[in-house]
């Protein structure tokens, strides 16, 4: 039941997307400024969550919106456009995470008795970025924004069966930096 | 240790969040944990790991003019490419108009002989001059 309330509220979101990018074909900026307050929160966070900077992600998202509207013409089917974005801007982080350079490992060993959330996010955040830019970018998909391996694997452009291993290797990964920074503290 | 078997039981313990496990998989991970205790606290920690993560969830509030600064962009995105798609169209458009003057030019200035193509002794008619006629009662007056 509360699945068929998703998909239906899920639908009904589609279904809006299609009018507004009918109306935005026809050069209804009050339908892209629609489309744009529709989605802008969950891009947002989402570049956020993976690049770990809150500018960035804002830049990443309207760049995204700037690509989704410039290949408009490409979208086959308009109810899909939610995915069409999100995977955009999946691929924007990823692009920028490979320009990063690798930064030399320094840990500063953390208690987890007594961190405060501030200290739990630095530490996650250095932890991320010790992850190749694939892994990094399925964890925080998957842990952080809750979406199912299908989805993933379509923001992703691969087979569910490499987001499935990529997965288990991240969560390996992510578990034993993990126990390095937080196990090892020195007396 | 069976890596095989460490695997099976990571995956179990990772599915328990989605499902319920057979009994013959519960049964499977109880075991494995009696044998194992060292995978129980890898599990433990991964548990720990990943709560950290989630708690570490950034939820960025989207700047007020965001919304107007992607539709500026756009606009402007949107004229760069009309430009571009016609400035071949105007560049080709002012060379032809160009080429056209200066062939007029020179079939016009082509009417007029070369002094060089003139037999001797004859004179060439320039056509930029009006002739100044005399009024008719000029020679009268003298």
């Amino acid at each position: 039941m509360a699945q068929s309330n998703i998909f239906s509220a899920s639908a009904a979101r589609s279904l809006d997307d299609v009018r507004y990018l009918e109306r935005c074909r026809q050069g209804d900026e009050a339908a892209l400024s629609e489309l744009i307050a529709r989605h802008r929160t969950r891009l947002t966070r989402i570049a956020a969550n993976i690049l770990r900077d809150a500018n960035e992600a804002e830049d990443v998202a309207q760049e995204s919106f700037l690509k989704a509207f410039r290949e408009l013409s490409s979208l086959r089917d308009d109810r899909a456009f939610s995915g069409f974005i999100y995977r955009i801007c999946v691929r924007l982080c990823m692009d920028r995470l490979r320009q990063r350079r690798p930064e030399a490992t320094e840990f500063d060993y953390v208690d987890t008795t007594s961190n405060t959330q501030v200290e739990n996010r630095i530490v996650v955040h250095k932890l991320l970025d010790q992850l190749s830019p694939e892994l990094r970018t399925t964890l925080v998909l998957r842990e952080m924004e809750q979406l199912s391996y299908e989805e993933i694997s379509e923001s992703m452009n691969v087979p569910v069966g490499t987001v499935r291993s990529r997965l288990h290797a991240a969560r390996d990964r992510f578990r034993t930096l993990w126990i390095h920074a937080t196990k090892d503290v020195p007396a | 240790m069976n890596r095989f078997a460490q695997s099976r039981y990571f995956r179990l313990r990772r599915a328990e969040a989605h499902r319920e496990l057979t009994p013959a998989e519960l049964k499977f991970v109880d075991q494995f944990e009696l044998k194992h205790p060292a995978s129980a606290d890898l599990w433990e920690a991964e548990t720990g790991a990943m709560e950290a993560l989630r708690g570490a969830t950034l939820n960025p509030k989207v700047s007020e003019g965001f919304t107007l600064r992607v539709l500026r962009l756009h606009r402007v995105t949107v004229t760069r490419a009309q430009v571009q798609y016609w400035t071949p169209a105007f560049l080709g458009a002012a060379l032809a108009a160009v080429a056209l003057l200066a062939m007029l030019q020179i079939m016009a200035s082509s009417t007029v002989p070369k002094n060089s193509e003139m037999p001797n002794g004859a004179a060439a008619q320039r056509t930029d001059r009006t002739i100044q006629f005399l009024p008719e009662n000029a020679l009268q007056d003298r």
